[in-house]
């Protein structure tokens, strides 16, 4: 094997966290000021959000589409939508943010949490059906770092149960499972638009439907559950304001304009680093599942410790040396060991609704979990952006080689 | 849901592809057609079950409309367009906007005046491939633009055709299918700051130009060349290419792709142009601009600036040097002018 020059250079890799490595520009400055401009800044009133949502889901190829103000609350309004009675259970996934757990909380629902695949890190039809019992209100999918999760025997299992599946979309913009946008497959889609992902608008969130009754609570849900347009509108159920404003819909109308391209490039960045990783000892380069598009919101290695000395950990910390900024073990730790489901701290002293929750159904022993601790323990998330080019890819793809070889 | 009620103004050419994706439209149906040629405005109203009219005044009288498409020669926008935006009529206009730009102001001004929407119909900004083409360049995965390249080129002789008259139509391949390409050019490349134009020799013995060689300075700096033609067919596979530091885009009419420069291969991104799906967005844009549920794609400073840049154009043509466009239209009309002079980037691409 042919050994790389060793780096002596450091380069700045773009970053997702800044304008190094975000597409925001002249196209949404000259929006932005458009909707100032016109001194509506509610999206009641003004057109961009409105914008966004028709652009959104005619992306998609989706009814309804309604923007929100974060991804939480889009996961959010989805579990509204469904309306869970308190102490309904809500399986879930074990690797995935907070902001996809505490909704269901705030519903009176309980999170059930399902294994994961550690070749993928994302929930399967098979840790999805322990979990259900007779009272699992919904199915929450997450398609971690975006790829898909086999939505074809997830729906399968779904369907014959009559469960409705939320697909947590926030880092998998425009990824598709056979041919289906992620987001379309499921009852309900949810995406973020928060600094990091593909697209941003600082914070901001999207949900999308087919399903007309469920696309009636969500608008609801985002506005108050204020009945807007209905001949005698009144306040239908419990519900905040959610809605995204008219400066962040003017940002958003002119990043989806790049989202395509920000994929793409994403793609094919992804694409060359797998070749250039190839033939490594000690490192799996991300699964590749022929039924789904990959989107890479992260470029994760599945590092092998029994090979490289201290796993994903060393690696990074020889990565970090290069100025490479890695994350071993993405969030360090399931979510149900987090303190608050390890004391259940929610109301007041009240541990609502976990005082409503089957023993089974928050019994986290660790046996319960091996994909989780198994997929944590290997994982490395390399960052990842459409802004990189050959010489950003060849750097991280040698940094690593002299790391390992 | 309603639909809102379109009358379409002119039966000739390109009212055929109006009345094809008016077929496919959710938003907007076609309520009326009108034409001096009674006969055509009877022939195509027929298709399309609407009523038909042989002034564009009668149908006005006779129906009430929400928007009305002006589908006549270039020297009529004006007046049709003023017309009915008077009555409050929303107006989608056929390219060029108008022949000149005191024209194109009053039209603008019309509008403004009434509170309702007049905006320059031009088909290409609504291709998926060009909409997908934009969101890559925009990615930044050719690096930085150096050069845009266009062609619409095609043997076609014009000597019976009203594109030929310059009384009719303001002059000939430069303002007709010259105002596609500036229009594509300012959408990839922002504003144009200065062009010229060089005439080729004329073959169909017209009274206006049938070639001509457009050069273009983007106001970032990016060179654009657009060649025009009635009386040569370049048989090219793109009408568009997009060189940029680290790759190509060409956009064709079969197919769409591109290239980074470290690869030998070529990535198909679309699947060429389809004149029925680009008219059809068209439509569907202006008639959710006009209920207020999206922004225009193409917007009033985007058409204005549009004629400003084909009046410099022509200048530049006949001094044959490199010429400013002033853009003092979008100052007088207090649009606020930026790079990308209200660009409206589209996104609707299905994987």
């Amino acid at each position: 094997m042919v050994q790389a020059p060793r780096q002596t250079v450091r380069l700045e890799l773009p970053s997702d966290q800044n304008a190094s490595g975000r597409t925001l520009g002249e196209e949404e400055i000259a929006l932005v000021a458009e909707a100032i401009r016109s001194g509506t800044l509610t999206s009641t009133k003004g057109t961009f959000v409105k914008t966004l949502e028709q652009r959104f889901a005619e992306m998609l190829g989706v009814k309804y589409a309604y923007a929100c103000s974060s991804g939480s609350g889009a996961v959010h309004t989805a579990i509204a939508a469904i309306d869970p009675e308190p102490g309904d259970e809500i399986i879930t996934t074990s690797i995935t943010d907070m902001g996809a757990l505490t909704p269901i909380l705030y519903q009176g629902a309980i999170p059930v949490f399902a294994d994961v695949d550690p070749k993928t890190w994302n929930v399967t039809a098979e840790t999805i059906e322990k979990c259900i019992s007779d009272r699992t209100k919904a199915i929450i999918v997450t398609h971690l770092f975006g790829n898909p999760c086999d939505m074809t025997a997830i729906m399968e299992l779904a369907n014959a149960r009559g469960i409705p599946v939320i697909e947590d979309c926030a880092q998998a913009f425009l990824a598709t499972h056979a041919d289906q946008p992620v987001g379309t497959i499921g009852s309900v889609g949810c995406f973020s638009l928060q600094q990091g992902k593909h697209i941003t608008t600082g914070e901001g969130g999207i949900v999308t439907t087919n399903d007309e009754a469920l696309a009636r609570r969500m608008f609801l849900f985002i506005n108050k559950a204020f009945g807007y347009g209905d001949p005698n509108p009144d306040h239908y159920f419990i519900a905040l304001n959610g809605r995204m404003c008219e400066l962040q819909g003017a940002v958003a109308v002119a990043q989806l304009s790049k989202l395509w391209g920000c994929v793409e490039h994403r793609r094919l960045a992804a694409k060359k680093m797998t070749q250039k990783l190839q033939g490594i000892a000690g490192i799996e380069t991300p699964y590749h599942d022929d039924r789904n598009t990959h989107v890479y919101w992260k470029y994760c290695l599945r590092v092998d410790s029994s090979i490289v000395l201290d796993g994903a950990v060393g690696l990074a910390k020889k990565l970090k040396e290069r100025g490479i900024f890695s994350a071993p073990r993405y969030i360090q730790k399931p979510a149900f060991q987090c303190m608050i489901f390890e004391q259940q701290r929610t109301f007041g002293n009240s541990r609502f609704p976990f005082t409503l929750a089957r023993p089974e159904a928050v019994d986290y022993t660790p046996s319960k979990f091996p994909g989780t601790f198994a997929g944590l323990e290997a994982v490395l998330v390399l960052p990842w952006n459409e802004a990189y080019t050959d010489e950003h890819i060849d750097y991280i793809a040698n940094a690593i080689r002299e790391a390992l070889v | 849901m309603n639909k809102l009620k379109f009358g379409l103004i002119g039966a000739g050419g390109i009212a055929q592809s109006y009345a094809q994706a008016f077929e496919q439209c959710q938003t907007a149906e076609l309520v009326a057609v009108v034409d001096v040629r009674i006969e055509a405005a009877q022939a195509l109203a027929e298709r399309l079950n609407c009523q038909s009219f042989n002034s564009y005044q009668t149908m006005a009288e006779s129906i009430e409309l929400d928007a009305v498409i002006v589908c006549t020669p270039p020297v009529t926008h004006r007046d049709i367009a003023v017309y009915f935006l008077e009555r409050r009529v929303n107006v989608l206009c056929e390219k060029p906007l108008s022949v000149d730009v005191k024209s194109a102001i009053e039209m603008v001004e019309t509008a403004a005046k009434h509170g309702v929407i007049l905006t320059m119909a031009s088909k290409f900004r609504y291709v998926e491939d060009v909409i997908r083409a934009k969101s890559l360049v925009m990615s930044g995965i050719l690096g930085e633009i150096v050069l845009f390249e266009n062609a619409f080129t095609s043997r076609v002789d014009m000597a019976s055709r009203w594109n030929s008259n310059p009384a009719i139509s303001g002059g000939g391949v430069l303002i007709d299918n010259g105002t596609h390409s500036i229009d594509i050019m300012r959408y990839f490349l922002g504003s144009l700051a200065e062009v010229q134009v060089i005439e080729g020799k004329r073959i169909q013995s017209l009274a206006v130009e049938d070639t001509v060689r457009i050069f273009a300075k983007s106001a970032s700096g990016v060179v654009g060349n657009v060649d025009l033609s009635w009386s040569i067919n370049k048989e090219l596979d793109s009408y568009i290419r997009i060189y940029g530091s680290q790759g190509t885009i060409s956009i064709g009419w079969k197919e769409s792709k591109y290239r980074q420069s470290s690869s030998p291969e070529w990535i198909k991104f679309g699947n060429g142009y389809n004149k029925v799906q680009a008219f059809t967005s068209q439509i569907e844009n202006f008639s959710k601009a006009i209920l207020g549920q999206e922004i225009l794609l193409i917007t009033p400073q985007d058409s204005i600036a549009s004629v400003e840049v084909i009046e410099a154009a022509y200048k530049s043509m006949n001094r044959t040097q490199w010429t400013d466009v002033s853009y003092e239209s979008l100052t007088l009309l207090g649009f606020a002018t930026s790079p990308t002079n209200g660009d409206r980037a589209f996104a609707t691409t299905r994987k």
